[in-house]
């Protein structure tokens, strides 16, 4: 038997015994009948409450730290049922509307990143039709941080060089890597789902302390590269999916203090650096890093 | 939605979802649990097209939002490391042997994200590599080369298990 023929069957004996819930069904229509519902509510004054803090679902999820572990509360059962595949689920019980519990925090992880997010970031479906943006304006993309115009303005920061034709991914997320974190994303126009081109972070206060014994730790990593950023000590290294530096692959990350108490972190997507090249890619990191001004 | 879409997706739904929640368990690394919520979320968005895409290869639309939200949320670096990965089922498997399928699957959660998926859907969902490419957004290209390194790191695993190369 080859590797791939060992592999199937390892991941065959992996997932033998998940099966889906019967439940299914009701639970994804009850998602969809908050999502509707959250639609109407937010509509047109969407912005304002936002703004104003006052969209409870924002408040509630932006306030505290999300418990670890992927997802929050379900609203489906907790544990799933193991119903025969062929037996369609009892749509007939679905709650009547205007009774379904808080949807927010079900579809939001719980890493942070996108707590806040009524929903997952766009990026992650299939582009929708020109129909689709009518249909859904903004509504599935966190604002944390509200309009930020061209987004090169955030969180105690200004983004003065990115590489050409990226457009601001139209999202911000707070919090999510730490309390007072900010983030957003650049994408290419057209961009595949998924995909991003370039994210930022910015670390202020507390989640700035964070950073320090990182950054320390990065620049002390033989796999890491210590670069300066206008006099500061910085860092480019390809961070694994448990922000430890590893050799090959990962994301291409580039982390420094602006000043005191403010640090960034500047991401690669693993897609683009592929085409920029190792050294290409060093190069738009520094590029990007060395016009980043704070703005306070 | 008229009846008769409802109707389309409800048959729909039972004969993909559990398809989609192994291939989420699989590309994401997390437990069955956590796959469902996922799995819930991306089809709540199928349902939502679903008037328009139900007559274009929905499956195809399902599997590319499953795997692409799986994906991104394998990515959701400060949360990796809480996933608990699912126990392998406790049925007997005579024919193959436990700590190595163990093994392997341990190595397929340890990989980055974007290439688990390219393993995942090239050797248990069967896709070619241009399906896979496409399904990712990707070059055919770099799911050849995702997928290499992928089995290389597997081929390791096992050698180093039993002591010999594979």
């Amino acid at each position: 038997m080859n590797i791939e023929d060992e592999l199937k069957e390892a991941m065959s004996a992996h997932v033998a015994n998940v099966r889906a819930s019967a439940m299914t069904g009701q639970t994804i229509r009850r998602r969809h009948r908050s999502h509707v519902m959250r639609f109407r509510t937010a509509g047109v004054a969407a912005l304002t409450v936002v703004v104003a803090g006052a969209f409870p679902a924002y408040t509630a999820l932006t306030s505290g730290t999300a418990a670890p572990g992927l997802g929050g509360p379900a609203t489906g059962p907790t544990e799933p049922a193991v119903p025969p595949e062929s037996a369609a689920p009892p749509e007939s019980a679905a709650p009547p509307e205007g009774t379904a519990g808080p949807v927010a925090p079900s579809e939001s992880p719980s890493d942070g990143v996108d707590v806040a997010t009524p929903e997952p970031l766009p990026t992650e479906t299939p582009r929708p039709s020109p129909s689709d943006a009518t249909a859904e304006p903004q509504v599935s993309m966190p604002q944390d941080l509200g309009d930020l115009g061209d987004g090169r303005e955030f969180g105690g920061i200004r983004v003065n060089y990115l590489p050409d034709h990226l457009e601001w991914g139209q999202w911000s997320g707070k919090n999510g890597f730490g309390t007072t974190s900010y983030t957003t994303t650049w994408n290419e126009p057209g961009a595949e789902p998924g995909m991003y081109a370039v994210q930022i972070v910015v670390f202020e206060g507390e989640a700035a302390q964070q950073m320090k014994p990182r950054l320390q730790s990065y620049r002390g990593d033989k796999a890491a590269k210590r670069v300066s950023v206008r006099g500061a000590d910085g860092v480019i290294a390809n961070l694994g999916e448990a922000s430890e530096v590893i050799k090959t692959d990962g994301t291409p990350t580039i982390l420094w203090f602006v000043k005191r108490n403010l640090a960034v972190e500047v991401m690669l997507s693993p897609v683009l650096a592929e085409r920029l090249g190792t050294q290409g890619t060093a190069t738009e990191l520094k590029k990007i890093a060395n016009g980043i001004r704070a703005t306070g | 939605m008229t009846e008769e879409d409802e109707a389309a997706f409800d048959e729909f739904l039972a004969a993909r979802t559990t398809a989609l929640l192994r291939t989420a368990v699989l590309v994401c690394g997390a437990s069955a649990h956590d796959a469902e919520d996922l799995v819930q979320g991306a089809l709540e968005k199928v349902y939502r097209h679903w008037p328009r895409i139900r007559h274009d290869n929905p499956e195809s639309y399902a599997r590319r939002v499953v795997v692409n939200a799986a994906i991104s949320r394998s990515r959701r670096r400060k949360v990796i490391h809480e996933i608990t990965f699912a126990r392998p089922p406790e049925t007997a498997a005579p024919q193959f042997d436990l700590d190595l399928r163990d093994a392997l699957i341990e190595e397929l959660r340890l990989l980055p994200a974007r290439m688990r998926a390219v393993v995942v859907l090239r050797y248990w969902e069967d896709l070619s590599e241009i399906e896979t490419a496409s399904l990712l957004g990707c070059s055919v290209g770099t799911v050849k080369s995702q997928a290499a390194r992928g089995l290389a790191r597997m081929r390791a695993r096992i050698g180093a298990l039993k002591g010999t190369s594979v």
